[in-house]
């Protein structure tokens, strides 16, 4: 049995006006890599915020390591690497200047991690932090937050503001510390970066858990749409009849969702004279899309998809 | 105990201010020492009869016949009260209330230092630096006056005098410091932490204006200032220093329970 590390009861934290997170339970392995999506707004930063001993939950507690996050912040800290969704820096300070006062807080004396990832990273650090560009920022950041060799790595939108090259590098980056077993909790808004790292992801929604789904079975279960282009109307409308699961048509064109077993849409596919026939997978994002609209409000209700919780 | 790291940056940029104001104190006090020679001490003797108000307002009556009385009245009743506290201010700024404010706190937080050695550390910084101004003025006040007028200064009082200033900056700096812990925002600190101070001296200049008005004096803390028993060698000096010490540490002590327990806004 995996130890786990991260540990969420009954999570409570109220800030008025339907603001804050509610009731949330969640457990995160060792090993794993969590992804958590959700809204602006939905309680994500509120999360991190109880994880990491900045707020004090209103009810239910937080554990990291089977330690509390605000009474013994200072020991977790000492195993943990984290990245906040806004950064700031300590002002009047260069780049070096503020990795090297990180080290010295986190007392680490060899820096070789540090330097690695410097270069890991292409980053010129000499300059004030200040004069930064948000993306050179972002890199400091993650450097802070992987220097020590941390267990436990926490991530709030840690690619916002990196190049597509640099976010390919930081995804490098998870992917070969997962492989050494870290535990790491990422918070984020690109779904690529969650497919590509993650094995499992939270959705939460107005500070609720509406679903944890696995990765591994969630890709799987894409479903694949077929837009079929007939020869004549007719012969469309005929194919309505077959009891395929219709997502859409418009005149000679039907796109139909199969799910599991090809070949009966193939064998019934033989009776027509077709134009033209397209794949279309499901992407990551549209599985999660209706996490974040307003009009579904039951989160994963209308389509079969369980929570792990 | 203390988070060293940490220490060094708070100490580095304190320095810089540190030396502005200390420079600005020094010149201050070699002018108004320099003015004890009697010609111009007659002149403030005049202003003093001619408007007994405003210059009791600004703190500057009294006896002025010995040199450390004329210091008292002329230096330590105003510019070593409100030179001094506007370092703290920006001190206890930097030192506490710019991490929290910009959301820095995080990165600092974000280490294996707990809030409880991070505040004291803070603390610390400031409180030093406070001993290194006020100590640094008065080592350049003293070299001033024997320069001067050597042999003049009664340096027992003196060093009394500093003593009891730097206690009552320990109180001033600990309004700023609490209310520093207390807010989350700057604007809300400067509001407090600049306003009461400024306020209790307002408190104190129209206490001094005159007899109705004297009540005002059990309103603000200035009233703990004993200079003027220093001066005449008389009261019970100890008790006020005390009561100043008493209410920095209850400051100080409130302003960092509160950092470790509240919740912080990044």
């Amino acid at each position: 049995m995996e130890q786990s590390v991260i540990e969420i009861l009954n999570l409570t934290k109220d800030y008025g006006d339907g603001r804050g997170i509610f009731n949330t339970n969640l457990i995160v392995k060792q090993g794993e890599v969590f992804g958590f999506l959700g809204p602006n707004g939905a309680g994500k930063s509120t999360t991190i915020r109880n994880l990491m001993g900045f707020i004090r939950p209103d009810g239910g507690s937080c554990k990291i390591m089977g330690m509390d996050c605000y009474l013994e912040a200072d020991k977790i800290q000492a195993r943990l690497g984290y990245l906040a969704g806004e950064i700031s820096f300590i002002d009047g300070l260069t780049g070096k200047q503020m990795l090297d006062f990180i080290a010295d807080m986190k007392g680490i004396k060899d820096k070789s991690k540090m330097h690695e990832l410097m270069q890991h990273f292409e980053l010129n650090s000499s300059g004030k932090i200040k004069k930064m560009s948000k993306g050179m920022k972002q890199k400091v950041a993650i450097i802070c937050a992987f220097m020590g060799e941390p267990d436990v790595i926490i991530l709030d939108e840690p690619t916002s503001g990196l190049d597509p090259l640099m976010q390919n590098k930081f995804i490098d980056l998870i992917l070969e510390e997962k492989k050494k077993g870290k535990t790491i909790f990422i918070s984020s808004h690109i779904f690529e970066e969650i497919e590509r790292t993650c094995d499992r992801t939270a959705i939460i929604r107005k500070g609720r858990l509406v679903a944890i789904e696995d990765m591994k079975s969630l890709n799987k279960r894409k479903k694949k749409s077929y837009i079929i282009t007939f020869q004549s109307i007719e012969q469309a409308n005929q194919f309505l009849r077959e009891g395929f699961d219709i997502i859409d048509q418009k005149d000679k064109q039907i796109t139909v969702a199969i799910q599991g077993d090809i070949n009966p849409f193939i064998h019934s596919l033989a009776h027509y004279e077709i134009k033209n026939l397209d794949i279309k997978i499901e992407t990551i994002e549209e599985i999660f899309m209706h996490f974040y609209g307003e009009e579904n409000q039951a989160g994963g209700d209308q389509h079969d998809r369980k929570g792990t919780v | 105990m203390i988070a060293r790291a940490l220490f060094k940056v708070d100490m580095k940029k304190s320095i810089k201010l540190m030396f502005i104001f200390w420079v600005i104190l020094v010149m201050y006090s070699v002018v108004i020492i320099w003015m004890f020679d009697p010609e111009f001490s007659e002149m403030l003797l005049q202003y003093q009869q001619m408007m007994p108000e405003l210059m009791s307002a600004f703190g500057m009556e009294g006896e002025t016949n010995s040199l450390i009385a004329f210091m008292n009245t002329y230096l330590y009743g105003f510019l070593m009260l409100i030179i001094p506290m506007i370092f703290e201010l920006m001190l206890v700024n930097q030192c506490v209330m710019k991490y929290v404010d910009n959301g820095s706190i995080a990165c600092i937080l974000a280490t294996p230092n707990s809030r409880k050695k991070i505040i004291i550390t803070q603390m610390l910084a400031i409180l030093i630096s406070i001993v290194i101004l006020i100590s640094a003025t008065a080592m350049a006040g003293y070299l001033s006056a024997e320069i001067l007028f050597q042999g003049e200064l009664d340096v027992a009082k003196y060093i009394n005098l500093n003593i009891s200033t730097l206690l009552l900056h320990f109180t001033i700096s600990g309004i700023s410091f609490f209310s520093a812990c207390f807010f989350n925002e700057e604007k809300n600190y400067l509001a407090i932490g600049a306003g009461l101070p400024l306020a209790f001296y307002l408190i104190q200049m129209l206490s001094g204006m005159g007899d109705s008005l004297d009540k005002l004096k059990y309103f603000t803390i200035y009233t703990l200032f004993p200079a003027d028993y220093i001066i005449s060698g008389e009261g019970n000096v100890l008790f006020y220093n005390l009561m100043m010490l008493f209410l920095a540490a209850l400051l100080y002590s409130l302003g960092a329970i509160r950092f470790i327990k509240k919740d912080m806004p990044i």
